[in-house]
């Protein structure tokens, strides 16, 4: 096993320039699959039911010394100020709309362009896994679930990960210790989910990472230990659960949680931390609720089903291969860096669990995602390595294995476009239907009338690129309808 | 004596072969955008063609309802309209919203077409909006008629007696006067 586990230096023969070219053909594989989905995002409506809501509260609530309020269970202090930011200083709603989508694209930009260039790609073979691991990203339900607009509160957080986990893994400069500190209040501020950056970085500590020293672990930790003493004291919430449940293969309502399990919630949150872990790491359940078990049970499971559960599974056993490989190549006291990313990795996906006690959804698990994807990298690197060792028939046989398992997540990426476009269409649907009912819902807050009337524009005129009708066994291979 | 494996040219074909799923999606993926760019109105890309308002309204396609009126037809005039049960097989000019309410029982989708006509551009008087309500009563439709109760503010309650005898509601309509 640790024949497949490439060194350091195995990797530091190659020069820069080659390293680039490889980084740009890895780019340009997966180029049309960002550019199709940044383009979606840019062409998606707002929509009406979260993004008036959110620029109502941005514009009634800025006078109040202590908004965003900490008390409440939606705390976002830096999104709200960013939105607020762009709101105020654009000169009309078109601009600022405009402004907030490159808010949104901008990180998956980004992400897409961190995760390539930490893969480092120095060969053919690298140059592909480095595209599957950007597939990997893509077709992942933590990314897919963080493209909504306005709610760009962890695809914000996601790229800024990567940049931390890159200060830290490279040699020391001053600069580095407070840059990441900086990092991981930026994350934290756009969402709690920010703090996996704690965790993230005392494992950096803890292998022997080069930036990581002492005082930047204690400070991390203190910071984050911080906010959620600061949360916990201020919060002011008089329910135990904020949102629906998943539960075995149903959903409970926060009010039935709360009857089921009141008096005693440590056993769901821990159930709701496991539901997202085990959705990052088998895509299963979703939203806690283990459905595609129920289809395997009742002998209906869906091709896309299939997909999802085979491919996440696969991928993490391969991860594990790589990383205890990698794990166990290590001379006591000391920590290659293909390690110390599997145990990075396995700390991030933790952390997501823990911070999503309260309920499961594909986006809490966001933070992690671009941790799984790089260590998809390495580990399809080293399998690919390994195979090309093996006698022939192995050979053929694990060569197919993992070009089965890259085109599985392949499809997983279209899914992750064509629901991008379902999404916009929903949006704009919601323009057209719900504009009568909201202004009778909504008669005694003419802030929120005024910015929903300013807004009909966007939410009516943009064209939307549709989802495209697939034939029947596509669209069930990819999930459709969603 | 048994030979190595070329471990270089063995990594090569293991790079194509990952690279060819990759490939195969790009390629597959700027040809559905290519083929989107020129045929825009291909069934892969778009619902099915409307000719009219009142087709849209009977497909339940708020989307390309709401065309016709961004284009500039009033949405409260006048359509003409047909159909075997709702207008006895005759042709009838009926405004927009009635035809939605006559098709709202009919698809899934047709309550958001009177949503949208609603929320764009539609303006019912008491009168005129307790005749819309009456039409959902005696189309036997609970769901839309509630919608409307709440959409056009009418108050209950108020009497919509049965529906006239004869002819299909729809055409009856402007000749009975409910409440």
């Amino acid at each position: 096993m640790h024949a497949a586990v490439a060194s350091a230096s195995d990797r530091d023969q190659h020069t820069p320039s080659v390293r680039t070219v490889w980084g740009l053909i890895a780019l340009a594989l997966v180029a049309p699959f960002v550019a199709l989905l940044s383009l979606t995002i840019w062409r998606t409506p707002f929509p009406l039911t979260e993004a008036v809501a959110i620029f109502e509260n941005v514009t009634t609530a800025r006078s109040s010394p202590l908004w965003p309020d900490p008390a409440t269970s939606y705390y976002r202090p830096l999104f709200y100020a960013t939105v607020d930011l762009i709101w105020s200083s654009s000169s009309s709603v078109a601009q600022a709309l405009a402004w907030l989508k490159v808010l949104q694209i901008a990180p998956v930009v980004l992400l897409v362009g961190m995760l390539i260039w930490l893969c480092r790609p120095g060969s053919f073979v690298e140059a592909v896994a480095a595209a599957a691991a950007v597939v990997v990203l893509l077709g992942s339900p933590g990314f897919r679930d963080n493209l909504e607009l306005p709610l760009s509160y962890t695809i914000v957080g996601m790229p800024l990960a990567l940049v931390a986990w890159t200060l830290l893994t490279r040699e020391w400069r001053r600069w580095h210790a407070p840059m990441v500190v900086a990092l991981t209040v930026v994350a934290t501020g756009f969402k709690e989910q920010g703090l996996v950056l704690a965790p993230l970085v005392v494992v950096a500590w803890w292998t022997g990472a080069p930036s990581a020293r002492r005082g930047v672990a204690v400070t991390v930790t203190l910071v984050a230990a911080a906010y959620v003493v600061m949360r916990l004291v201020v919060r002011d919430s008089a329910t135990t659960f904020e949102q629906a449940i998943g539960y075995g293969f149903s959903e409970l309502t926060p009010l039935e949680a709360a009857n089921r399990f009141g008096a005693f919630p440590l056993w769901i949150f821990v159930y709701n931390a496991l539901a997202t872990i085990g959705n990052v790491l088998f895509a299963e359940p979703v939203r806690g609720v283990f459905r595609i078990t129920q289809a395997f049970a009742e002998l209906r499971p869906q091709s896309s089903q299939l997909l999802q559960i085979g491919s996440s599974t696969a991928l993490t056993l391969l991860i594990a291969w790589w990383g205890v490989g990698s794990w166990r190549a290590v001379p006591s006291r000391l920590w290659s860096p293909d390690a110390r990313l599997f145990v990075a990795t396995g700390a991030t996906v933790l952390a997501c669990g823990a911070l999503s006690f309260d309920y499961s959804r594909d986006r809490l698990g966001g933070m992690a995602v671009p941790f799984y994807a790089l260590s998809a990298f390495h580990a399809l690197r080293a399998a690919a390595r390994r195979l090309c060792a093996l006698p022939r028939p192995q050979y053929l046989v694990g060569a197919l294995a993992l070009t089965l398992l890259v085109a599985a997540w392949g499809t997983r990426m279209v899914t992750t476009l064509e629901y991008a476009r379902h999404t916009a269409w929903i949006n704009q649907q919601q323009w057209l239907v719900l504009l009568a009912d909201r202004r009778i819902e909504f008669a005694d807050r003419p802030t929120y009338l005024q910015i929903m009337e300013s807004m009909v524009e966007q939410g009516t005129t943009a064209a939307p690129v549709r989802a495209t009708a697939y034939p029947p066994w596509v669209g069930r291979a990819i999930g459709q309808p969603f | 004596m048994t030979r190595e494996p070329n471990v270089d040219r063995r990594e090569r074909c293991v790079a194509w072969l990952l690279a060819c799923p990759i490939v195969a999606l790009a390629i597959s993926l700027l040809t559905l955008e290519v083929w989107r760019h020129v045929y825009p109105r291909s069934p892969l890309f778009s619902e099915p063609f409307v000719y009219s308002l009142a087709d849209a309204i009977e497909q339940g396609d708020a989307a390309a309802a709401y065309g016709f009126i961004r284009a500039g037809q009033d949405p409260n005039a006048a359509i003409v309209v047909q159909d075997e049960v709702l207008t006895g097989g005759e042709q009838a000019m009926v405004p927009p919203i009635v035809w939605a309410i006559a098709n709202a029982r009919a698809r899934e989708n047709a309550v958001d077409v009177l949503r949208m006509l609603l929320g764009h551009g539609v303006v019912l008087d008491g009168a005129r909006a307790r005749e819309a309500v009456c039409l959902a009563v005696w189309l036997d439709d609970a769901p839309t008629a509630t919608v409307l109760t709440r959409e056009l503010r009418v108050e209950l309650p108020f009497p919509c007696g049965k529906a006239p005898p004869g002819r299909p509601p729809v055409l009856a309509l402007s000749s009975s006067t409910a409440g």
